[in-house]
C-alpha cells in the first residue's frame, strides 16, 4: 500500500528565472501541510534550486525529486526527473550540453547570449549510450532518468494540439525507444485551457496504443491561486510586455498552483491511472544529492613525493625558515598543531593548491594579499599565502579551522585586479582536467606547475624574471595532474541576482504599464533595500516622501515588489569564487554561460559547499593594481615590500586624518577617527580597521576604545583572566578571536565550542540559541570558580559585541595594505595619485575629490593633451607645481611633479579610438594641429570624442582657443575624409591644415570649467568653488581651509560639491546622514541629524546631486572638524535667493 | 464563421459539476448535446476583472455555442456562436 496519495512531478520555483513564483521556503511547508509526500523540482534548464529544495523538502518531510524542464530544438520542452544520484549526474551533463554544446572546447562554446538548447543527438548520445564518446568527454555516466512528455510546449502535446496525431505517435515511440518503458511517461495536465479536451484525448489514445504510463501533473508555477498575478507580472517582465499586451507565454488562468493531493485526485477522478502514474514514479525516485560528499581537488604531487600531507609539511617548514630564519619551538609547535588539524580534516591538497597559485602569482610578479580568517593560520603565513604573522600576533587558528567544527576553510586572496583573471586561468588550466587545459588560455601554458624557478617554496622575483612556472618543470608535474581528466573540473561560482526594491520597481512597474519617468524617479530615489520595505521607506525617507511621486498609483507595484523580494532574477558571476573539483564538475553541477562571458556552475557559494565542492576566492583588488602601477613608476629604487614600519611622517599624516586615497582609512568616519585616535603603531591601524564598522558604531564601542587608548579612562577588566586577552584592545572586546579566547579562558569551552558561540553571536543575535549558549557560558564559568554575576556581565559584554564581530586576522591583513598605501601617499603622492586616478573606479571618492587632494599635496593635475596623455595618468616633471599650505618631504618634492590626465578619462572614449590615437602618435610622432589629428585618427575616433577632446582642453597645447577649434572641426573632419573643407582658404600646403587665425572669441574660463566637469568629471586646473569663491566670501561662506581654524560651536556657512551622502546604521536606530562637501581646497565633513534630514533629505539624495550650501555648527573632536547641519539649500539658491 | 455576441443568457440549466445542460437565449431554448471544451480565463486581473469559465457547447442541430460564467457576478453570457 502506497503512502503517497499524489506527487507533483512538474514544479517551477523562482529559479525558473521570471517563470516561477513558488517560493521554496513557502512551498515546501505548504506542500507538507497539504499532505504531499513527494515533489519534483523542474525548473527551466537548470537545477540551481536543487540544494535549497532538497534541504527544505527533507525538513518538511517531503521526498525531493530533482529534475528540470529542458528546452529541446524548436523550443520544445521535456520534463526530466532524476531517479537518484546517477540520474542527477546525467541531468547535469545534459544541461551542460544544452548550455555549452557537446564538445566543451573554447572554440565550440558558442556565445554567452546563446539560449540553452538540447539537441536530440545529445539526448541520444548521453541517455542512449550512457555516455558514449562525447558523453565521455563531459564525464556523463548512465541515464537514471525519467522523461515526461512535458507541458503544451512539449513535442508530443504540441503535435496533438495541432491535430497531427500520426506525428505525435511517432514522436512518442521515439522517446519510448530512448528512455524505455520505465523511463518515459505521457504528462497530462488539466489546466482548463482551450483545446485541453482534445489534447487529453490524444494523450490517452497514445498511452493505449503504445502501452505508456500516463502521469497527472499541474505544471505548478506558484503556490496559491491568489499568486497568479505575481507570476503573470514576472512573465510580462520576461517577455518585455505589459499587462495590456497579448503574449503566447502569458497564462490564461490561475490553475497552475500547488493543488492538494485531494484536489488532484478529485480533478482526475475519471482518470485515476494518471494519478497512480505520478505516485509510481515518485516512489521509484530517491533524493539525488548525496550529503557529505567530498569532491575536493587532488593536488598533483611532484615526482618523488608520495603524500600530500608530507609535502605540505615539507613546504610549510621550508617556508617557516624563510619567514623566521630560525624556527623557534613555539612556531614549530604551532605549525605542527595546524598541520595536524589540516590533515585530519583532509584539506592538505586544498592548502597545496592555494600555495601553488600564490606561487604562480609571485613568480609572475602579480601582487596579492591573503585576507580573511586565513590570516589566523601560521601555515598560510609560512606558505606565503598571507602576510600576517599569526604566531607573532597570537592569532587563534581555531577561528579559521577546528576539528570540532570540521567546516571547510575559506581562503580569500586579493589579487592585482588586472591579473586576477590570469591567475584564475592558471587554476583552470592546471586543475581543470583536459577541458580545463583547453579553456585555460594563456594560463594553460603555465599548467606545468610551479617547480620551475629558483625558490620552490616562494618563487620570488627570480621566478618572475624567468617567465614564471611556464619556464619548465612541467614534466615533473604533468604526470599526476589529471591524467584521467574527463570533463571540466574548474568553473566560476555563480551568483543569483535577486529582486530588491529598485529592480522590482523597474521591472514590475514596466510590466504594469506605469509611466517610465515616474518609475525611473522612484527607482533612483530608493536605497538598496528589500522589495517589502518600500512602503516604510516612503514614510521614513524624506527624499522619497517629498518627491511628489503619485504613490497611490503604485500600490499594486509595491505589493508585487514584496511578493518577489529575493527571487532570483538571473545568474551572474561571483566576483572571485572558483570551484575546483576532484571529479568532472558536470556530474555535480551543470555549467553554463554567465553574462560576463565566463563559464559558471549553476550553484552559488553557499550551495557549492553543500554539494561537497570547495571554493577558492580569488578576488580583484584595484588598490593592489594602483600599488603596482605606483611601484613601477617609482622604478627600481623603490621596494613596496621593504617599506619601513611605523614611518614617523606617515603616522603623522594619518594622525592628521589626511588619508583620502589610503586603503581602508579614507572614509569620513575613518579620517575623523584617525584625527582623534593618535595612531602611533601598526596595532592602532589594525584596531582602526575593525572599529569603523556598523557593529562597533551601533554597539557604542568607538568612544570607550578611544577614551582608553588616549588615557582618558582607566583600562579595567571584569576578571583577571580577561587581561591577557583584551590588553591589546584596552579592555574592549574588538575582535572575533577575543570572543573565542574569553570563552575558553573564562568558561573552559573547547576551541570548537567557543567558535560556535562566536557564530551564534554573529548569526543569531537574539532568540533561543543565544539564550542557550549564554546559560552554558555562565554555568561553565561558575563551575570554574567565576562568580555568577561576573560571568553574566562578561557574557553581556560579548553579547553587546555580537553584531559587530570582526576578524582580527582580516583587520591585520587590511591594516598592512592600509599602512603601505599611506606611506605611498605621504612620500610619493604624484605616483600614488596617478595610479589611483588610473585605476578608477576604486576607493571611496570620485576623481574630482582625488584631484583636489592631489593638488593639496602639491601635485599639479595637468589637463589632458593629445600629445602628452596616455591611456593611464602619467607623472610629469613640472615647474612651480601648485599646492596649498606648508608641505614637507615627499609632498614638497611632489611640487616638482604633476599628473597628466589620461585620454581614457575623456567621456565617450572607446578602446579602439584610444588605441588609434596612441598608436598613431607612437608611429608618426606628435600631432601638429587639429587638422593633422583628424587626418590621422578620424576614423576611428568619432566626431563626438574629438569635440570632447577639444572642450576638455586636450588640444590647448596646439591652439588654446577651444571655440575656434570647434568651428574648425567640421572642415577638418571633412578634409580627413577626402571631402572639401569648409574653411579651405586657410588650408596648409598639404591641403589639410588649419585656417588662419580668425576672430573667434574663445569660451570664458567659467564655460571651459563647466565643459571639463561634463567631460572629465572634474576640472584639472580649476574648481567650481574656486570660481565662485569671491561671491561665497561676500556671503560669509568659509572654505575647507578656513574651517580648520574655526572654533567649536561657531555657526558657519560652508559650500561644496556633494560627496557620498550615506546613512550608516546607528545605535539609536535614528537616521544620521554623513556627507562631505568638496571645495577647491579639500573636504568639509558634514553631519545631518534626523530632524534636519527629515526637512532637507530631498536635497541630500537628489540625483544628480546639486552643489549644496550648509549652515551649521562647528564640532571639534580631537583634530577632527565636522559641521553639524542646521539648514541646507542648493548653492544656487543660497547665492541667488529668490 | 464565429459571431461575437457577448450578451447575457436568459437561462442556463446546469448539470453535474456545474456544466450547462440547456441554454435560453432570445426566447429560444437549446439543449446541450456535448461539451466540446472547457477553459478558464482570469481576464484583466489588474482591473479587478473576475475569472470566467468558458464552455464550448454543441447544441441541438449541431451548432456550436461558446458561453461563459462570470464567477464574480455569477451571470452567464453567450460569448460566440459558430454558424
Amino acid at each position: 500500500m502506497s503512502t503517497i496519495e499524489f506527487a507533483h512531478l512538474h514544479f517551477h520555483s523562482p529559479f525558473s528565472f521570471l517563470d516561477g513564483a513558488a517560493r521554496l521556503e513557502e512551498a515546501l511547508p505548504m506542500a507538507a501541510d497539504k499532505g504531499l509526500r513527494a515533489l519534483a523540482l523542474t525548473d527551466h534548464d537548470n537545477v540551481s534550486g536543487a540544494v535549497l529544495f532538497q534541504r527544505l523538502a527533507l525538513e518538511a518531510g517531503v521526498k525531493p525529486i530533482q529534475g528540470a524542464e529542458v528546452t529541446l530544438e524548436g523550443g520544445r520542452h521535456l520534463t526530466l526527473l532524476a531517479r537518484g544520484p546517477e540520474g542527477y549526474a546525467t541531468l547535469c551533463c545534459l544541461l551542460t550540453r544544452a548550455h555549452l554544446g557537446p564538445l566543451l572546447t573554447r572554440a565550440h562554446l558558442g556565445s554567452p547570449r546563446r539560449r540553452p538548447v538540447l539537441t536530440w543527438a545529445d539526448l541520444e548520445d548521453v541517455v542512449g549510450r550512457g555516455g558514449g564518446v562525447a558523453g565521455g568527454r563531459t564525464g556523463c555516466s548512465g541515464p537514471g532518468l525519467i522523461a515526461l512528455s512535458g507541458c503544451r510546449r512539449g513535442e508530443i502535446p504540441s503535435l496533438l494540439l495541432a491535430g497531427r496525431m500520426a506525428e505525435a505517435h511517432r514522436a512518442a515511440a521515439r522517446y519510448l525507444d530512448l528512455f524505455g518503458r520505465d523511463g518515459f511517461a505521457l504528462e497530462v495536465q488539466r489546466e482548463f485551457l482551450p483545446g485541453g479536451s482534445r489534447l487529453e484525448a490524444g494523450l490517452v489514445e497514445l498511452t493505449r496504443k503504445l502501452g505508456l504510463r500516463l502521469v497527472a501533473t499541474n505544471n505548478v508555477h506558484y503556490v496559491c491561486k491568489e499568486d497568479f498575478w505575481v507570476h503573470d507580472l514576472l512573465t510580462c517582465a520576461r517577455t518585455l510586455t505589459t499587462v495590456e499586451d497579448v503574449h503566447p507565454e502569458r497564462r490564461l488562468n490561475a490553475e497552475n498552483y500547488l493543488k492538494s493531493p485531494a484536489a488532484m485526485t478529485r480533478l482526475f477522478a475519471d482518470l485515476p491511472e494518471a494519478v497512480r502514474g505520478a505516485v509510481e514514479i515518485a516512489e521509484s525516485c530517491s533524493p539525488a544529492l548525496v550529503p557529505g560528499r567530498r569532491l575536493h581537488p587532488a593536488f598533483p604531487l611532484p615526482s618523488g613525493e608520495t603524500s600530500s600531507a608530507a609535502f605540505l609539511r615539507k613546504m610549510t617548514l621550508a617556508g617557516a625558515t624563510r619567514r623566521y630564519g630560525r624556527v623557534s619551538r613555539r612556531v614549530r609547535e604551532r605549525l605542527e598543531t595546524e598541520l595536524d588539524v589540516i590533515c585530519r580534516l583532509g584539506y592538505e591538497d586544498y592548502f597545496l593548491l592555494v600555495w601553488d597559485l600564490c606561487l604562480y602569482a609571485r613568480r609572475r610578479g602579480i601582487r596579492f594579499a591573503g585576507r580573511g580568517s586565513a590570516a589566523d593560520s601560521a601555515v598560510a603565513y609560512c606558505l606565503g599565502i598571507t602576510n600576517v604573522d599569526a604566531v607573532g600576533r597570537g592569532l587563534l587558528f581555531e577561528r579559521f579551522m577546528s576539528l570540532e567544527r570540521g567546516e571547510k576553510p575559506d581562503i580569500d586572496i586579493d589579487f592585482d585586479a588586472r591579473y586576477r583573471d590570469e591567475v584564475a586561468a592558471y587554476v583552470t588550466a592546471r586543475y581543470g582536467g583536459e577541458t580545463g587545459r583547453a579553456w585555460g588560455g594563456a594560463g594553460g601554458a603555465a599548467a606545468g606547475g610551479p617547480a620551475a624557478g629558483g625558490d620552490a617554496v616562494w618563487g620570488g622575483a627570480g621566478g618572475a624574471a624567468a617567465g614564471g612556472p611556464a619556464a619548465g618543470g612541467g614534466a615533473a608535474w604533468a604526470g599526476t595532474g589529471g591524467a584521467a581528466a574527463v570533463g571540466p573540473r574548474v568553473a566560476s561560482v555563480c551568483t543569483y541576482n535577486t529582486f530588491h526594491a529598485r529592480s522590482a520597481v523597474r521591472d514590475l512597474g514596466k510590466a504594469l504599464g506605469l509611466p517610465p519617468a515616474d518609475l525611473d524617479r522612484l527607482a533612483r530615489h530608493l536605497p538598496y533595500a528589500g522589495g517589502a520595505d518600500i512602503p516604510s521607506l516612503l514614510e521614513s525617507l524624506p527624499e522619497l516622501r517629498d518627491s511628489g511621486l503619485p504613490f497611490w498609483k503604485f500600490e499594486r507595484l509595491f505589493a508585487a515588489a514584496a511578493k518577489v523580494a529575493g527571487f532570483p532574477r538571473h545568474l551572474g558571476t561571483h566576483l572571485g569564487g572558483l570551484v575546483v573539483c576532484r571529479e568532472p564538475l558536470t556530474t555535480v553541477t551543470p555549467l553554463q554561460w554567465a553574462a560576463k562571458g565566463v563559464v559558471v556552475c549553476q550553484f552559488d557559494k553557499e550551495y557549492v559547499e553543500d554539494l561537497g565542492l570547495i571554493k577558492l576566492d580569488l578576488l580583484s583588488l584595484r588598490t593592489l593594481s594602483a600599488v603596482n602601477q605606483a611601484a613601477t613608476e617609482l622604478g627600481d629604487g623603490f621596494d613596496y615590500d621593504a617599506i619601513p614600519p611605523a614611518d614617523p611622517a606617515t603616522m603623522a599624516m594619518i594622525r592628521r586624518g589626511e588619508t583620502v586615497g589610503v586603503f581602508q582609512l579614507e572614509s569620513p568616519a575613518q579620517r575623523a577617527l584617525q584625527a582623534r585616535l593618535g595612531v602611533t603603531s601598526y596595532e592602532d591601524l589594525v584596531a582602526s580597521v575593525a572599529l569603523i564598522r556598523p557593529g562597533p558604531i551601533r554597539g557604542n564601542m568607538v568612544e570607550p576604545f578611544l577614551a582608553r587608548r588616549r588615557g582618558f579612562e582607566p583600562v579595567t577588566y571584569l576578571h583577571p583572566a580577561l587581561e591577557p586577552i583584551l590588553k591589546k584592545t584596552y579592555g574592549v572586546v574588538l575582535f572575533q578571536e577575543q570572543v573565542i579566547e574569553i570563552a575558553v579562558a573564562v568558561a573552559g569551552f573547547s576551541p570548537g565550542e567557543a567558535d560556535r558561540l562566536r557564530r551564534v553571536m554573529t548569526h543569531h543575535r537574539r532568540g533561543p540559541e543565544m539564550e542557550d549558549i549564554g546559560r552554558l557560558f555562565v554555568t561553565r564559568a561558575v563551575e570554574r570558580g567565576v562568580d555568577e554575576e561576573t560571568a553574566r556581565r562578561i557574557f553581556a559584554g560579548m553579547e553587546g559585541y555580537a553584531s559587530y564581530g570582526f576578524c582580527e586576522a582580516h583587520a591585520a591583513a587590511f591594516a598592512d595594505t592600509a599602512y603601505r598605501t599611506a606611506y605611498l601617499a605621504r612620500h610619493h603622492p604624484a605616483e600614488f595619485f596617478a595610479a589611483l586616478f588610473s585605476q578608477q573606479p576604486m576607493g571611496y571618492y570620485p576623481p574630482g575629490t582625488l584631484c583636489v587632494e592631489a593638488a593639496r599635496r602639491g601635485v599639479r593635475v595637468l589637463p589632458p593633451d593629445v600629445n602628452l596623455s596616455g591611456a593611464c595618468y602619467l607623472v610629469e616633471k613640472v615647474e612651480g607645481a601648485g599646492g596649498a599650505g606648508s608641505l614637507e618631504g615627499g609632498e614638497a618634492r611632489a611640487r616638482t611633479k604633476g599628473v597628466r590626465v589620461s585620454l581614457r578619462q575623456v567621456k565617450g572614449m572607446q578602446r579602439r579610438a584610444l588605441e588609434a590615437i596612441l598608436g598613431e602618435r607612437e608611429e608618426r610622432g606628435p600631432f601638429s594641429s587639429l587638422w593633422d589629428f583628424c587626418r590621422r585618427c578620424c576614423p576611428p575616433v568619432p566626431r563626438d570624442v574629438v569635440e570632447a577632446l577639444i572642450l576638455c582642453g586636450a588640444f590647448d597645447s596646439l591652439d588654446p582657443n577651444r571655440r575656434r577649434l570647434l568651428w574648425e572641426l567640421p572642415g577638418a573632419l571633412s578634409t580627413a575624409r577626402g571631402g572639401p573643407g569648409l574653411l579651405e582658404e586657410g588650408a596648409d600646403p598639404a591641403g589639410a591644415g588649419p585656417p588662419a587665425e580668425g576672430g573667434v572669441r574663445d569660451f570664458t574660463a567659467g564655460e571651459k570649467m563647466l565643459h571639463e566637469y561634463d567631460i572629465l568629471g572634474f576640472s584639472p586646473e580649476s574648481h567650481l568653488l574656486a570660481y565662485l569663491r569671491p561671491r561665497l566670501e561676500r556671503s560669509g561662506f568659509l572654505s575647507s581651509a578656513d574651517l580648520g581654524r574655526a572654533p567649536a560651536g561657531r555657526r558657519v556657512r560652508v559650500a561644496g560639491l556633494t560627496v557620498r551622502p550615506h546613512r550608516p546604521p546607528t545605535r539609536s536606530g535614528r537616521t544620521v546622514v554623513f556627507l562631505s562637501l568638496e571645495d577647491e581646497k579639500g573636504l568639509i565633513d558634514v553631519t545631518v541629524f534626523d530632524r534636519v534630514y527629515q526637512r532637507y533629505g530631498r536635497l541630500l539624495f537628489a540625483d544628480p546631486s546639486p552643489p549644496l550650501a550648509v549652515e551649521g555648527t562647528v564640532e571639534r573632536r580631537g583634530r577632527a572638524v565636522t559641521v553639524v547641519a542646521r539648514r541646507i539649500e542648493t548653492l544656487a539658491a543660497a547665492l541667488d535667493p529668490p | 464563421m464565429p459571431r461575437f455576441i457577448e450578451r447575457p443568457l436568459e437561462q442556463v440549466g446546469l448539470g453535474p459539476g456545474g456544466r450547462p445542460l440547456f441554454l435560453r437565449w432570445r426566447g429560444r431554448s437549446w439543449r446541450v448535446t456535448r461539451t466540446a471544451d472547457v477553459w478558464k480565463d482570469v481576464g484583466c486581473w489588474w482591473e479587478e476583472e473576475g475569472e470566467k469559465v468558458f464552455y464550448r457547447l454543441e447544441v441541438d442541430g449541431g451548432r456550436l455555442f461558446e458561453v461563459y460564467l462570470d464567477r464574480r457576478t455569477g451571470k452567464w453570457f453567450l460569448y460566440r456562436v459558430y454558424d
